[in-house]
């Protein structure tokens, strides 16, 4: 019986299932692949419009007012920023909104 | 080796590997499913309305007499793990839906009957289908707060179960039950009777005669119950907005261009809706990818669909006239490692499907489809090894060539399942940051103190629960795995 040909074949799905049961495994350890987080200030996850970081954040008493470090790239030429700076840079009228009724001052 | 008999492969036989490979396929994406915060829109509505509700049994009869759409059983289920949750709501409702997910996965392994080493290899094939094909995307990303077509997915692969075992005493009854639960919860559940039907067609005898009898009854039962008694009507052109070759047209627009002839809407979205699971395109009834080719805008993702699922049903065409010798022939013994059964069944659904997409086109309506189409495609697969095997050298060589990049295709299309549940992570966690601030806002927020502290509650658990920004995903991510 030639069987081999339509193992061969199959090869990237034992890739699949190698790669399923290493996903579960570094899930286990805590390291789960696709769901790594990065931490955000607040400033941060305004620009990157996360609206469930901002609000979680907020929630747990972070200043709207305050300038917080903000990695390169994410608001343009820009090292630190208010929460409501970034959100006006990325455009994002709704995260503004939601800062504004936490107590972001315009000003 | 006999009928019945598995091939012994190392420590366990090919049957038992087989659901090796099924267990890991559904850990890793219930894994994901258990990450994602219960979703707001079209489930947040729900939840509300069943905590409103003094018990399951009521919300069962409000449905039913109340409801433009007929789907009791969906709302009693959603006010029953209401009341289970006790206040742990993400634990039930998404607990729920991974428990769904395992059952459908193991349930699909069940019905491909894997014999042998050539049988496996198909399955880990048809696992890949099953979890890579779009229809199998909504069943991840969308729960409304409970995924309905994934159950109803999971009932006829069930009814298929039940109908290729021996004839028990009890599967009639089962069978039955199965059927009146997916009616009472969606529309699509009228594909358990078509399951059952098609399969009793090809040969499949587990569900007797008598058993498909009372299914047909009951199912004459249910339209005389919707349509004549409680006029629950059809979705008409004014409700949504809808694919059309190759641009999306408003209820104004297919008003203005279909109004006077609808029946060549309703025709081209079940023609569209066939050509969706056998082709990846058009997708919601519109040609996202020949749009994109005229453009010169091609997508990697794009073309990895097209091209997986062309193959892919280029060798289930092949297996056809297996389906028709199956047809021909009765009982299934006839059509000896039943090929032409799955196919012949898969096509039967298919068609259902796409029938009952006639007002509009839809990934989840197709689900049931897609789950099908995936049983085909082990077996068509399966017919090609035995293919390989029996002729010349070059053309198995351009076989092995095509299988192989099938299955390098759906690989890429099933591990973007991982992806598409982290997005949809963000998404729902998003909506949770956000939208709570509008309603207040547009004066929609609860006005019972007890409805107000359960929309905390929810926002709490949602907010709590981390999900990866976009922005740091690999850079190819969304090429590759996006939608």
């Amino acid at each position: 019986m030639r069987r081999w040909p339509f193992f061969v074949a199959g090869a990237p799905l034992a890739v699949l299932m190698l790669a399923r049961t290493l996903l579960i495994a570094l899930s286990l350890a805590g390291r789960p692949l696709f769901w790594a987080i990065e931490p955000l200030t607040l400033a941060e996850a305004a620009a990157l419009r996360d609206g469930g970081e901002v609000a979680r954040l907020l929630a747990d008493g972070a200043d709207p007012n305050a300038r917080y470090p903000v990695r390169r790239g994410v608001v343009r030429g820009r090292t630190e920023a208010t929460p409501l700076e970034a959100a006006r840079a990325a455009g994002r009228p709704e995260i503004v909104q939601l800062l504004l009724e936490s107590g972001a001052r315009a000003d | 080796m006999s009928g019945g008999e598995s091939e012994r492969l190392g420590p366990l036989s090919a049957r038992q590997w087989a659901f090796v490979l099924a267990a890991i396929t559904a850990v890793a994406i219930a894994d994901d499913l258990l990450r994602i915060p219960v979703q707001v829109s079209d489930a947040l509505e729900e939840i509300l309305v069943a905590s409103r509700s003094p018990s399951a049994l009521a919300s069962f009869w409000r449905a039913t007499f109340n409801a433009a759409y007929f789907r009791p059983f969906r709302i009693a289920q959603i006010k029953l793990l209401f009341d289970l949750a006790d206040g742990h709501y993400w634990l039930a409702y998404r607990g729920f839906h991974a428990l769904l997910l395992v059952v459908f996965v193991l349930l699909f392994t069940r019905a491909l009957r894997v014999r042998t080493a050539t049988d496996l290899v198909a399955a880990a094939f048809g696992l890949a289908v099953l979890t890579g094909l779009h229809t199998f995307r909504t069943l991840i990303q969308e729960a409304f707060p409970i995924n309905h077509f994934l159950e109803i997915a999971v009932l006829a692969l069930g009814t298929l179960v039940l109908a290729q075992g021996p004839r028990r005493l009890w599967t009639d009854g089962v069978a039955v039950l199965l059927f009146v639960v997916a009616a009472l919860t969606l529309e699509s559940g009228v594909l358990i009777w078509v399951v059952a039907v098609s399969a009793w067609t090809f040969g499949l005898r587990g569900i007797s005669a008598r058993g498909l009898a009372a299914m047909t009854l009951l199912l004459g039962g249910y339209f005389y119950l919707r349509f004549v008694t409680l006029s629950v009507g059809m979705p008409t052109l004014a409700e949504r907005s809808s694919g059309y070759l190759f641009e999306v047209l408003e209820p104004a627009q297919l008003q203005e261009r279909f109004g006077d002839r609808i029946w060549w809407l309703r025709a081209y979205n079940v023609g569209s809706s066939i050509l969706s699971v056998f082709f990846s395109e058009p997708r919601s009834g519109l040609f996202a990818i020949t749009r994109s080719w005229k453009e010169h805008q091609v997508i990697p993702f794009q073309v990895i669909a097209v091209v997986s699922s062309a193959i892919t049903t280029g060798f289930i065409l092949a297996a056809v006239p297996k389906a028709w010798r199956a047809l021909r022939r009765t009982p299934a013994a006839a059509d000896g490692d039943g090929t032409g059964a799955l196919v012949g069944i898969a096509g039967a659904v298919i068609v259902a499907s796409a029938v009952l997409s006639f007002a509009y086109t839809k990934d989840d309506i197709m689900s049931t489809a897609g789950a099908f189409y995936a049983v085909a495609a082990y077996a068509a697969v399966r017919g090609a090894a035995g293919a390989l095997r029996n002729r010349g050298r070059a053309t198995a060589a351009g076989l092995t060539a095509l299988l192989f990049i099938a299955s390098a295709t759906w690989m890429s299309r099933s591990l973007g399942i991982h992806h598409v549940a982290s997005a949809a992570a963000f998404k729902t966690r998003n909506d949770w940051g956000l939208q709570p601030g509008q309603w207040a806002r547009e004066g929609r927020w609860p006005s019972q103190a007890d409805e107000r502290r359960l929309l905390e509650r929810l926002r709490a658990e949602a907010l709590a629960m981390p999900a990866p920004n976009p922005k740091f995903d690999w850079p190819w991510a969304d090429r590759v795995w996006g939608d």
